[in-house]
């Protein structure tokens, strides 16, 4: 039996349960080959299955409706790269003023690509607000910016947790987290039915997950007046 | 939510995806969407990302899905290739707009935010530094030892079942999982720089 095969009998064994030294066992005179990576196999059975969150979903899946709502129907062929065609080209007197238009839209798509992961403080980080908040004066219907006002709570708490990361506390990501919080119950509470249920079930998954991030950042924060701030906020998002 | 499904559901999915019935795309959505999600997220690290690129995935699955073209023999392994090869492809022009650089590291309170809370704890919290340097040594592999580890670690696919997916016998899978194994721990243990 070759080592790869012996390898993978040993994987299939550690995953029923079986520990590492009586696998190891089985083979002896391998014992050292097998063990290190015997180790390795079983990190990465430990090794976390990262999830996507409730709100980021339900989010991703409004927007694949969304695409759909915009289909062709089916016997339409697109051209090939029909996506990049272009305006007709300007004549020659407006030429610089369309490159320029061209360098513009292009320079802030760039930006903004890169701004997605900017913290609080950080120059590009305004331009990351810009882009959310052209997409919020973009979305209409209560639902759909009710999604929006809470996928934007869960990019302001993740911004706060990396700060944390960093031994920071922005008071200013905190207040915006709570004022998305907020304008997303506002806008649950304008619809009816069966949409408000579920996405009152959504709010509250995203309350709980805020309370508990607070908490524990409270418990971590040395700076007395960073705590108690955080503390007051887990508070009130445990009486949402 | 059922996350399982069988050849012939794959089929009926597929023709309904193609013509862009939502009960379809909802469905897939449901079985893949994590799976994709993990996927990109072990080889970018970042939650935001990885949810961003996930997102893309499932709007190029839209736009070429009636492109696709069904394979009736082995239906869930083909269309579960192709949408994991969307995502491969994915995180390559991801990196190559990027430019080269180092693979980020996602902070550990990301990663916790990443998991859901009741699976929080101090043993996740530990196990996540832990998968810090794991997903550092991963990157390190090439694409086919990587696409094992992760479909027969992450997604804990059978050999059979990863051998469908890319288009291998089970002996190959077997040594590209040794390979790999021994590639990982070579990373661990020597200091890692890495490029995307």
């Amino acid at each position: 039996m070759d080592i790869a095969a012996i390898l993978d009998d040993c994987i299939e064994r550690l995953r029923r349960g079986e520990a590492i030294e009586t696998c190891l066992a089985r083979y002896p005179g391998r014992e050292q080959e097998l063990g290190a990576l015997l180790h390795v196999a079983a990190q990465l059975h430990d090794a976390p299955r990262p999830r996507l969150s409730m709100t980021s979903r339900t989010v991703m899946q409004e927007r694949l409706h969304g695409a759909m709502a915009g289909k062709e129907p089916l016997h339409v062929r697109r051209p090939l790269l029909g996506w990049l065609r272009l305006p007709a080209p300007p004549r020659p007197r407006f030429a610089f003023a369309y490159a320029t238009l061209l360098l513009i839209i292009l320079l802030s798509v760039s930006l903004t690509n890169i701004a997605v992961n900017s913290l609080p403080g950080t120059p590009l980080y305004p331009a990351k607000r810009v882009a959310e908040d052209a997409r919020l004066a973009l979305t209409s219907g209560a639902a759909q910016r009710a999604i929006l006002h809470l996928e934007r709570a869960q990019k302001r708490l993740a911004e706060l947790e990396r700060l944390f990361a960093e031994g920071r506390y922005d008071a200013e990501a905190l207040a915006a987290m709570q004022n998305e919080t907020a304008l997303a119950f506002m806008e649950i509470a304008r619809i009816g039915g069966e949409r408000q249920n579920k996405l009152l079930g959504q709010f509250l998954a995203a309350v709980r997950a805020q309370r508990a991030a607070l908490a524990a950042a409270a418990e971590r924060q040395t700076d007395p007046v960073a705590r108690l701030a955080l503390e007051t906020a887990a508070a009130v998002a445990a009486r949402e | 939510m059922n996350d399982v499904c069988s050849d012939a559901e794959m089929i009926q999915l597929i023709q309904g995806a193609q013509r862009w019935e939502t009960a379809a795309v909802d469905r897939l959505y449901d079985l893949y969407a994590d799976k994709v999600f993990r996927y990109v997220w072990y080889r970018v690290g970042n939650r935001e990302t990885a949810e961003d690129l996930t997102m893309d995935v499932f709007l190029r699955l839209l736009e070429h899905v009636p492109a696709f073209r069904l394979n009736h023999e082995r239906p869930v392994a083909s269309f579960s290739a192709w949408l994991f090869r969307i995502a491969s492809n994915r995180v390559v022009d991801h990196y190559r707009r990027r430019g080269k650089g180092e693979m980020p590291v996602e902070p550990r309170a990301e990663v916790e935010a990443s998991i859901s809370p009741t699976e929080r704890g101090q043993a996740i919290v530990e196990a996540d530094e832990t998968a810090t340097e794991l997903r550092g040594a991963i990157a390190t592999l090439t694409e086919e030892q990587r696409q094992v580890i992760l479909y027969k670690f992450v997604e804990e696919m059978s050999n059979a079942e990863v051998a469908r997916l890319l288009g291998k016998s089970e002996g190959a899978v077997k040594s590209l999982q040794h390979r790999a194994l021994a590639a990982i721990q070579r990373a661990l243990r020597l200091p890692v720089t890495r490029k995307a």
